[in-house]
């Protein structure tokens, strides 16, 4: 039986599938429960008294990732708890408050959504298969503009196309649910529709059956920060026991495809309808709450280990964060790309780095421990992708998860992190990369660049380099060749840390913050230098490279005069907007305007497509509805495209 | 995540800065070597980072590292 969706209410529900392709529901009775700690229990006795004979607490041990620890079981719920932190002056240690039931139930059973335990393990290597039906929805036009839906394309086992008025596409659409039954549905968009749709067949009188039980569970949009940025969620109708993803929204979706969102959920023991959803630092919590559960170690409602207090030099030494060498800027011949496979857990790993570990080095720690079994899963898939591209995706929320699981570490309310912990792993970072540098300037190699978890080096085959670098350091690496690399300049001359394109040995161009990379990049713009770097892709050597600047050229240059003739849409700038007022002219804030005059919601985070119209003024038009632009500013966006490109041109020629 | 304190990349570009200023004020010649010391005292900001906490202990290294290449001939223009 694969488990495809759970919820709570009241009960903890679960729909599965059997072997046969029939989805059954089941509920299952929960009662919630926590646990207590109280340092000094006798002070408070006539609150224990109390919980003892209005909800049954009993005295109890209970682990936790510090060791045992004497308190009360708690058969209540998390507003018996928040009370029980107001009475005591937030004096009590509180455990398992705010766990999702379904979430903690199947943690009990020790089972996850999309996985057969009896037959495969959730760390499985292997491609997750799926026995679904999973039908493709796509609805054409805007979703913010109140034209009616006349046109949706439905991909199942044929591609049905449904076309005329709003009650006959959607009463079609009904229907094909209905017969296919899908235990997926892809839905681009389906965020922002799904709302629309479901309250437009209601007045309709049409039942669209997204849910199996015609309920739906609500997902509240929010605003958050993130890495220094502002991100945006929209808020979801989620279906019952049906996996619903918006493949527009959804980051993981984006990065994994279905493969990864049913490796995260099998990792994560939440609901794929919520793995879809989540972010990856949610994810890896989520995971880690999971592994805590299975293992009858209870979490912490609040974390109640602050910093201890230091010296203001001492802080300044300790958090310096990751290691870096900058490069001189220039085209360099012949490099090779030494990366750390996931630096920051490997490193939690190796060195056992965990919140109680920092007391007693002696332990095996909780994060190492829960850590250990996904590294090495991602380094069997990084092996596997090498030959076989399709586990790409489940390589990227692997990916994802790890990373994030370093800065959760820092975290002020994860629920396993501790700023210490974190300073510690970015101290052994640092240690690392010169110890990589040190071992390449002794076999004669010139380091030319360095960031955090990976070296760029010259000087001959590198494999050797490579080895002994994991000999010392203990540590998986990859190794990249490179026929030619460019390292660009920032705007003082020196060399940028984080923007550079070249081709490695197998014919591929990898590139890294430069204008094809960015997000924000129009798709006009992308286009002309993707279209350069693929013939610059055909130059295996620096004297090939030179034979290649006419045709490149060309093709700026084509671009240029074409720019006149170009669809507004193609010029459109994609940007999350970090907050609603700006004290400056801006495009963003134009934008935000643009919004709110079509009347759509704005918050914080949200991202915006909009054209340029007037770059003096910074007016803009939303690129759904943009009928002009400002060729000057095009022409500029151009031309810094070029200019990225045609300074490796002007090396070859030096 | 961390806390926000100045680090001392950004302090050497402060430091830096003010004395591009001078060297606008600072006559010929004297600007033209204010300029190229600025240079030098940029030139290892990145790696300085890993050791010192003041950035002018870091620009004063990077500026020392650099005179003595210039003495031995290993200076690279960038």
């Amino acid at each position: 039986m694969w488990i495809t969706d759970t919820c709570y209410r009241d009960a903890v529900e679960i729909w599965e599938l059997s072997p046969g392709g029939i989805t059954r529901h089941r509920t299952v009775p929960c009662t919630p429960s926590f646990y207590l700690h109280l340092d000094d229990p006798a002070v408070h006795w006539e609150l224990l008294e109390a919980l003892e004979s209005d909800y049954g607490a009993e005295e109890c041990t209970f682990r936790t990732v510090h060791g045992d620890c004497e308190g009360y079981y708690v058969p209540a719920g998390r507003e018996v708890a928040m009370a029980i932190e107001r009475q005591t002056g937030f004096h009590a240690d509180l455990y398992n408050v705010d766990l999702r039931p379904d979430h903690r139930h199947l943690a009990g059973e020790g089972r996850v959504p999309c996985c057969n335990e009896e037959a495969e393990s959730r760390f499985s290597p292997e491609l997750p298969s799926f026995p679904f039906r999973t039908i493709d929805v796509q609805i054409r036009g805007i979703p913010f503009s109140k034209d009616p839906v006349r046109s949706i394309d439905v991909v199942h086992e044929r591609h049905e196309h449904l076309i005329g008025g709003e009650t006959a596409v959607l009463a079609d659409l009904a229907g094909l649910i209905t017969a296919i039954d899908p235990h997926v549905v892809l839905f681009p968009h389906s965020d922002l529709w799904l709302p629309r749709i479901l309250s437009s067949a209601g007045e309709r009188g049409i039942v669209l059956p997204f849910s199996r039980s015609g309920r739906y569970r609500k997902l509240a949009e929010k605003s958050y920060w993130s890495y220094g940025r502002t991100e945006y969620r929209a808020g979801s109708l989620i279906p019952d026991g049906r996996i619903l993803i918006d493949t527009t929204q959804s980051f993981h979706y984006r990065e994994s495809g279905l493969a990864g969102i049913i490796l995260g959920a099998r990792l994560t023991g939440l609901a794929p309808n919520l793995t879809a959803r989540f972010t990856s630092g949610t994810l890896i919590s989520a995971y880690e709450v999971y592994e805590a559960l299975r293992m009858g170690i209870a979490v912490p409602f609040r974390k109640s280990d602050p910093e201890a207090v230091r010296r203001f030099c001492d802080l300044k030494a300790a958090d310096r964060g990751g290691m870096m060498f900058q490069p001189v800027p220039g085209l360099y011949d012949e490099v090779s790309e030494i990366d750390f496979t996931s630096l920051y857990p490997s490193i939690i790993v190796l060195y056992n780095l965990s919140p109680e570990t920092l007391a007693q080095p002696g332990r095996k720690g909780f994060l190492p421990l829960v850590l250990e079994p996904l590294l090495a899963l991602r380094k069997e898939i990084k092996v596997r992708k090498v030959s076989d591209p399709s586990y790409a995706g489940i390589d990227s929320i692997l990916k994802w998860m790890l990373v994030t699981c370093f800065g959760y570490t820092g975290y002020k309310n994860a629920k396993f992190g501790q700023i210490e912990v974190h300073e510690k792993i970015t101290g052994h970072a640092r240690n690392i990369l010169l110890t990589a540098k040190e071992c390449a300037e002794e076999m004669g190699f010139d380091v030319l660049h360095g960031i955090v978890d990976c070296l760029w080096v010259r000087g001959g085959p590198a494999a050797a380099l490579e080895a002994w670098i994991e000999e010392k350091t203990g540590l998986h690496t990859t190794l990249d060749f490179y026929d030619w690399i460019v390292f660009l300049p920032m705007p003082d001359g020196f060399g940028a840390y984080n923007r550079y394109y070249g081709r490695l040995s197998t014919g591929e161009i990898k590139v890294r913050g430069i204008m094809a990379r960015r997000g924000d990049t129009p798709p006009y713009i992308r286009t002309m230098q993707e279209s350069i770097l693929s013939v610059m892709s055909k130059a295996g050597s620096r004297t090939e490279l030179k034979g290649l600047e006419e045709r490149a050229r060309r093709i700026y240059r084509e671009a240029e005069s074409g720019l006149a003739d170009a669809p507004p849409s193609s010029l459109a700038i994609r940007r999350q907007v970090s907050r609603l007022t700006y004290s400056h002219s801006c495009p963003e804030a134009s934008a935000v305007a643009a919004c709110r005059d079509a009347g759509i919601g704005v918050e914080p985070g949200m991202e915006i497509g909009y054209v340029v119209t007037d770059a003096r003024t910074w007016s803009v038009e939303l690129d759904w509805v943009a009928r002009r632009f400002d060729r000057g500013y095009y022409m500029r966006l151009l031309w810094k495209a070029w200019e990225e490109i045609a300074f490796a041109f002007g090396q070859v020629r030096e | 995540m961390g806390r926000s304190f100045e680090s001392v990349r950004m302090g050497i570009k402060e430091i830096t800065g003010r004395w591009e200023r001078v060297a606008r004020a600072l006559p010929g010649t004297d600007g033209e070597a204010a300029l190229m010391v600025i240079e030098l005292a940029r030139r290892h900001a990145s790696e300085s980072f890993y050791a010192f906490d003041d950035p002018l202990e870091a620009v004063l290294f990077s500026v020392f590292i650099e005179i003595l290449k210039i003495r031995e001939g290993r200076y690279v223009d960038h």
